[in-house]
C-alpha cells in the first residue's frame, strides 16, 4: 500500500529451459527451503505438495524425432493473478511492494477455489495432516512455518528469504525503501544456473534483459495473466509449449517448422 | 398413536408404515453421517479430489441443489408481489425444498472446505470481490429467511397451534410474509448470480471464462436464468411424486401446468440467452484467450455432444413441450418436460463444474477424469436423505396443501 | 465484516458490500421485531380468540362457510366474507333492518317462567345455542345434532365458575374413547354457574360489559334451515341412505353416532362441526 515501493520493485524469474537438464533440484531445494510435508507413500497422484513442480513435456514425435524438455514450475506470481480475486476469505494477496503474490495459510479454509482458478496449477492442498520422513524433520527450516491439513499453498519467491535480506539490509542501516537483492532456493540450488531471479524493474539488471530476448516466452500468454516467470529457449517447439493446445499441434504462433 | 398431531381430516398413514418408509432413509442419512465424521476427523483425503480436480461432486451438488431450490424465492415472488395466488398451492412446499436445498448445500459446503472451522472467515475476512464471498453470504442470509418462512408452517402444526400465542405469531408473521418474499427474492437474485459468476470470472480458465456484462460475467445472468426456469418445474415435479407416494390428490392440476408453463416460457428465453453467449464465447472470447472451441470437446468423457445436448434435449425441447399450452394439460408431457429442464439445469452445473476442471489449460496439460469416492456419494446420499426426511415429516404433521382436505372430498377419496 | 477487522478498508466495494448486507439484515431483523411486538401487542389485547378463528375461518370447508341469508332464502348461495361477524356485514345490516327485527333474543319476564323453548334460542355454527335468562345472564349449551354425534361422552369438561371466556374459544370439552369435541363458547363472559350436560346445559355466563354481543347468532328460523344443510353434510360423511337419520323439531333428538358408525373419522368429523380447523 505505501506509495514509495510501486513502480521499483517487482521480482521476477527467469528459467532457461536450454539449461535444465531435469535434475529435479530445485524441486528439492524448495521443499528443504520452505518446509513443504512429505505426504503418505499412498497417497493419490496429484495429491503431492511442492511449490516447484518440474513437468517432462515432449514434442509427440516417435523416435528418431522424440523430443523432451522439463519445465520447472513454480507459481507464475501473475501480474494480473485470477487467484487472487476468488479467495472468499482475503488468503491471497498482492505485495504490492515486491509484487508477489503471497498466500496466508492461517487464514485460508481451504474452499480450493484458487485451484480452480490457478491456469499453472501452481497450487496444492493439504489433503493430509503434515508429516515429514523420519529424520527429515531435522532439516525444517525454523524461518518458515508449516502449513496444517485443509489449506492450500504455494510457491511465495521464498519469502523467508526476503525477510533475511530485509533484515540485514536493515542491520546494514541501508534506507527501508531501497530494493533489497536476494536469491530464492532453487535458483540458488540449481547446479546448472538455469534459474535467473531478480528485480525486472531494476534498469540494466539481468531480468530486463533476458525477458527481452528473443526466445523468451510466458505459459499462456493470451490468457492476459501476465507472468512473472518467463522461459527461455532456443528450440521453436519448446517456445511452443507455452500455447494453447490446438496452437502448438497446428505449429501457430512462434518458429516455421512444426518440429 | 401420533394422530393428535396430525392434522384433522387428514388422511396419513399408521405412524409404524410411516416409520418403516423413513427407516431407508434414515440408513442413507447415517452413510451421509459416517462419511461426515470420517471426513470431519481424518481431512478430505477422503475424497478422490486433488490438486487438479478441486472441485467434485460436491460443488456439482451444491450449484445443482441450489439452482433447483429456485422455486422457494420464484413463487414466493409471485404469489406475495405479484399477486398469482394460485401458486399458495404449492408455496409451503417451495419454502420446505428451499429450506432443504439451502442447508443441504451450507451442510455440504462446511464439510467440501479442508477447514470447516475457519468458516466464518468468510464473514470476518471477507473478500468483497470475490463471487464466493457473495454466495457465502447471500445463502446464509437467505437460509435464514427460509428458516422464518418455515416457521409460520410449522405453528400451525394441530398440537402447536393451541399452545397460546403460536397462531398469534403466526397470524403476525405471515401478514408481513411479502418482506420476506421481496426480501427472499433480492438475495436469491444475487446468489444464483455469483454462483455463475464464480466460474465467469475464472479468466486463466477459458473454458469456464465469459464476457463482462457490466462488473458481472454473462454467466451472471444466465444463472439466474435457468435457476428461476428449472424452480418451478422442480417443484412441479416434487409435487406429483408427494401425489404418486401418497396416492391423493393435492393440487389443482392446473397449477401443475401452470408451473409447467412458467417453466417453459422462462427457459425458451433462457436458451436463445444461451446459445448467444455460446457463441459469442466461441467466436470471441476463446479466440482472445489463444483458445479454440474445438479442444475441449476432443475428450472420451466430454464430447461435443455435450454442448449439443444442453442447448436441445435439456433446452429447445423441454421449452417446446412447456411452451405449449395444451401439452403442458397432459401429465406425461408436462413430467417430461418438467423432468429434462431440470436435469438440464444440474447438468449444466455438472458441466461448468467438472469439464471445467477436465480440460487442460496448458498445452501439455492432460484431458482428467475424476470419480468420487464412496465418502463422497455418502454425503450426496445423505444430503438427498434428509431432504426427503424432513418434508416427510412436514407432510405428516404440517398442513401443507391447504386445498388437500377439499379435494379429498370431491374426489371421493377418505 | 466490521470496520474493527484486520486489514478493512473503507473502500468502495467494502462499502457497497456490506452496506447492502447490513441493510438486509436489518429489514430481516426488523421485520422479525416488528412481528413479534405485534404478537405481544395482540396478546395484551386479549385478540387471540379473533386471530385464531380468523385462521380457523379461511380453512374451513367452503361449505361450512355459508351465508345466514342463504337460510332465509334471501341467497341461493353465497360464502360469507366476514368470518360470520354479521354486525360487521353492510348487507346483514341492511336486511335485518328491512326485516324490521333485530337480532335480539326473547328474554323471559320472570325467573320462574317456563324455560325457553327451542324456539327462543339462538344459535352459533359451532353447534351450540344461547338462551337469555330475565337476570341477563345466558344458559349455553350444546345443539342436539352435536349431542347425538357424541352420544355418552366418556368426560365432560366444563370451564369453572369465575372462568372469562372469549366467544370463539375452545372451552369446553366432549370426550368419548380417543376422540374429544372441543365446544367453542359463542359469547363472552364470565361463568357463573356450570350446568349439567346430560340436562343440556354446560355453563351459564354474564357477559362482562353487560351486554352480550349476539348479532352473530343464528335465530331459530335460520337455524332450522342450516341444521339440516349440517345433517345432510354428515350424512355424507357417514354415507348413511337418506331417512335414517332425521331431527325432530324441537325435540331431543336422541341417538349415538359414535356408537353407530365406529369406523367413522369422528375426529374429524366433531372438529367439522365445533368449526376447528
Ligand atoms: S500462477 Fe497461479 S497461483 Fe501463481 S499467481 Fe498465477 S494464478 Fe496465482
Ligand atoms: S483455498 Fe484458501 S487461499 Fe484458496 S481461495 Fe480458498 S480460502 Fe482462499
Amino acid at each position: 500500500m505505501e506509495t514509495h515501493s510501486k513502480a521499483t520493485v517487482a521480482y521476477a524469474m527467469v528459467i532457461d529451459l536450454d539449461k535444465c537438464v531435469g535434475c529435479g533440484t530445485c524441486n528439492v531445494a524448495c521443499a528443504i527451503e520452505n518446509n513443504v510435508s512429505v505426504p503418505p507413500s499412498e497417497a493419490l497422484e496429484n495429491r503431492g505438495l511442492t511449490w516447484m513442480r518440474t513437468q517432462r513435456v515432449d514434442n509427440g514425435k516417435a523416435w528418431p524425432d522424440h523430443r523432451t524438455v522439463t519445465v520447472p514450475i513454480p507459481c507464475q506470481h501473475c501480474e494480473h493473478a485470477p487467484c487472487i480475486h476468488v479467495c472468499p476469505v482475503t488468503a491471497v494477496q498482492l505485495d504490492e511492494s515486491t509484487g508477489i503474490i503471497g498466500q496466508i495459510p492461517t487464514r485460508c479454509m481451504g474452499c480450493r477455489y484458487c485451484m480452480a482458478a490457478c491456469p499453472y496449477h501452481a497450487r496444492y492442498f493439504n489433503w493430509f495432516d503434515p508429516t515429514w520422513p523420519e529424520g527429515l524433520q531435522d532439516t525444517l527450516n525454523p524461518d518458515v512455518a508449516p502449513r496444517m491439513r485443509g489449506v492450500a499453498e504455494k510457491c511465495n519467491f521464498c519469502h523467508g528469504r526476503l525477510d533475511r535480506a530485509r533484515e540485514l539490509a536493515a542491520a546494514e542501516g541501508r534506507p527501508a525503501d531501497e530494493p533489497v537483492h536476494y536469491t530464492p532456493a532453487c535458483a540458488e540450488a540449481c547446479p546448472h544456473g538455469a534459474i535467473t531471479f531478480g528485480n525486472r524493474l531494476e534498469e540494466g539488471g539481468p531480468i530486463a534483459a533476458l525477458e527481452k530476448k528473443p526466445e523468451a516466452f510466458l505459459l499462456l500468454e493470451a490468457l492476459g495473466t501476465a507472468p512473472k516467470v518467463t522461459y527461455l529457449s532456443r528450440e521453436p517447439w519448446i517456445r511452443r509449449i507455452g500455447l494453447s493446445r490446438l496452437d502448438r499441434v497446428r505449429g501457430h504462433g512462434d518458429g516455421p517448422e512444426g518440429a | 398413536m401420533d394422530r393428535h398431531l396430525i392434522q384433522r381430516g387428514l388422511d396419513r398413514t399408521t405412524l409404524p408404515r410411516f416409520l418403516l418408509w423413513l427407516l431407508p432413509w434414515l440408513l442413507l442419512a447415517a452413510w451421509g453421517g459416517t462419511s461426515a465424521t470420517q471426513l470431519f476427523r481424518d481431512g478430505l483425503y477422503h475424497t478422490n479430489m486433488d490438486n487438479r480436480f478441486a472441485f467434485g461432486l460436491w460443488i456439482i451438488l451444491d450449484l445443482a441443489i441450489i439452482a433447483l431450490g429456485a422455486g422457494a424465492f420464484f413463487l414466493g415472488f409471485m404469489t406475495y408481489l405479484l399477486r398469482r395466488h394460485e401458486f399458495k398451492q404449492v408455496l409451503n412446499t417451495a419454502v420446505i425444498v428451499g429450506f432443504v436445498c439451502y442447508s443441504g448445500a451450507i451442510v455440504t459446503l462446511a464439510i467440501d472446505v479442508g477447514q470447516p472451522i475457519r468458516a466464518w472467515f468468510a464473514f470476518w475476512h471477507a473478500n468483497v470481490h470475490s463471487m464466493l464471498t457473495e454466495v457465502t453470504f447471500c445463502i446464509t442470509c437467505y437460509l435464514l429467511v427460509l428458516l422464518i418462512e418455515y416457521i409460520p408452517i410449522v405453528l400451525k402444526n394441530r398440537r402447536l397451534r393451541t399452545v397460546p400465542g403460536a397462531a398469534v405469531l403466526e397470524f403476525n408473521l405471515h401478514k408481513l410474509m411479502v418482506v420476506f418474499a421481496g426480501v427472499g427474492a433480492f438475495l436469491s437474485f444475487f446468489h444464483q448470480g455469483s454462483l455463475g459468476g464464480m466460474f465467469g470470472v475464472l479468466n486463466g480458465r477459458p473454458f469456464a471464462y465469459r464476457e463482462g456484462v457490466g462488473i458481472w460475467p454473462t454467466t451472471f445472468f444466465l444463472f439466474i436464468w435457468s435457476a428461476i426456469s428449472a424452480g418451478p418445474s422442480f417443484i412441479m415435479l416434487i409435487t406429483m411424486i408427494v401425489q404418486a407416494v401418497t396416492r391423493k390428490k393435492l393440487v389443482d392440476d392446473f397449477v401443475l401446468s401452470r408451473l409447467g408453463r412458467l417453466s417453459g416460457i422462462l427457459l425458451s428465453t433462457y436458451i436463445i440467452a444461451k446459445v448467444a453467449d455460446t457463441v459469442v464465447w466461441i467466436m470471441v472470447t476463446l479466440p482472445g484467450k489463444g483458445f479454440d472451441a474445438a479442444e475441449f470437446y476432443r475428450s472420451d468423457m466430454f464430447g461435443a455432444w455435450v454442448l449439443f445436448l444442453e442447448l436441445t434435449v435439456f433446452g429447445l425441447l423441454p421449452a417446446t413441450i412447456l411452451l405449449n399450452r395444451r401439452r403442458v394439460e397432459k401429465m406425461p408431457w408436462l413430467i417430461a418436460g418438467g423432468f429434462l429442464t431440470c436435469f438440464g439445469v444440474a447438468f449444466n452445473r455438472f458441466v461448468f463444474t467438472l469439464q471445467t476442471l477436465s480440460v487442460p489449460t496448458m498445452s501439455f496439460d492432460r484431458f482428467m477424469i475424476y470419480w468420487p469416492s464412496q465418502q463422497e456419494w455418502g454425503v450426496l446420499a445423505g444430503v438427498f436423505a434428509y431432504g426427503v426426511i424432513l418434508y416427510s415429516l412436514s407432510f405428516r404433521y404440517l398442513n401443507l396443501f391447504p386445498r388437500e382436505r377439499e379435494l379429498q372430498t370431491t374426489t371421493g377419496g377418505n | 465484516m466490521l470496520p474493527t477487522a484486520y486489514e478493512f478498508h473503507w473502500d468502495t466495494g467494502h462499502i457497497v458490500f456490506l452496506g447492502i448486507f447490513y441493510s438486509v439484515l436489518t429489514v430481516v431483523m426488523s421485520t422479525l421485531i416488528i412481528a413479534s411486538l405485534r404478537a405481544r401487542r395482540d396478546m395484551n389485547k386479549r385478540r387471540e380468540a379473533d386471530i385464531a378463528w380468523h385462521e380457523s375461518f379461511s380453512e374451513l370447508a367452503t361449505e361450512r362457510r355459508h351465508c345466514r341469508h342463504e337460510f332465509d332464502g334471501t341467497f341461493d348461495a353465497k360464502v360469507c366474507g366476514h368470518e360470520f361477524a354479521c354486525g360487521n356485514c353492510e348487507q346483514h345490516r341492511a336486511l335485518a333492518a328491512a326485516a324490521g327485527g333485530d337480532d335480539s333474543i326473547r328474554v323471559p319476564p320472570a325467573q320462574d317462567a317456563p324455560a325457553t323453548s327451542p324456539e327462543g334460542r339462538l344459535y352459533h355454527r359451532g353447534h351450540t345455542w344461547v338462551e337469555a335468562r330475565h337476570d341477563g345472564t345466558y344458559d349455553v349449551g350444546v345443539d342436539d345434532l352435536l349431542r347425538s354425534c357424541v352420544g355418552n361422552p366418556d368426560r365432560v369438561t366444563v370451564p369453572g365458575v369465575g372462568t372469562r371466556l372469549m366467544a370463539g374459544t375452545p372451552v369446553a370439552d366432549l370426550q368419548r374413547g380417543r376422540v374429544h369435541a372441543r365446544v367453542a363458547t359463542p359469547i363472552s363472559g364470565t361463568v357463573v354457574a356450570v350446568g349439567d350436560y346430560e340436562g343440556g346445559r354446560l355453563y351459564r355466563l354474564r357477559p362482562d360489559d353487560g351486554k352480550a354481543r349476539l348479532d352473530q347468532l343464528l335465530r331459530a328460523t335460520e337455524a332450522r334451515v342450516w341444521m339440516l344443510r349440517e345433517l345432510e353434510l354428515l350424512q355424507a360423511r357417514l354415507t348413511l341412505p337418506g331417512e335414517a337419520l332425521a331431527l325432530a323439531d324441537g325435540g331431543e333428538l336422541v341417538g349415538d353416532l359414535m356408537g353407530a358408525y365406529p369406523d367413522a373419522d369422528w375426529d374429524a368429523i366433531l372438529a367439522d362441526l365445533c368449526l376447528e380447523p
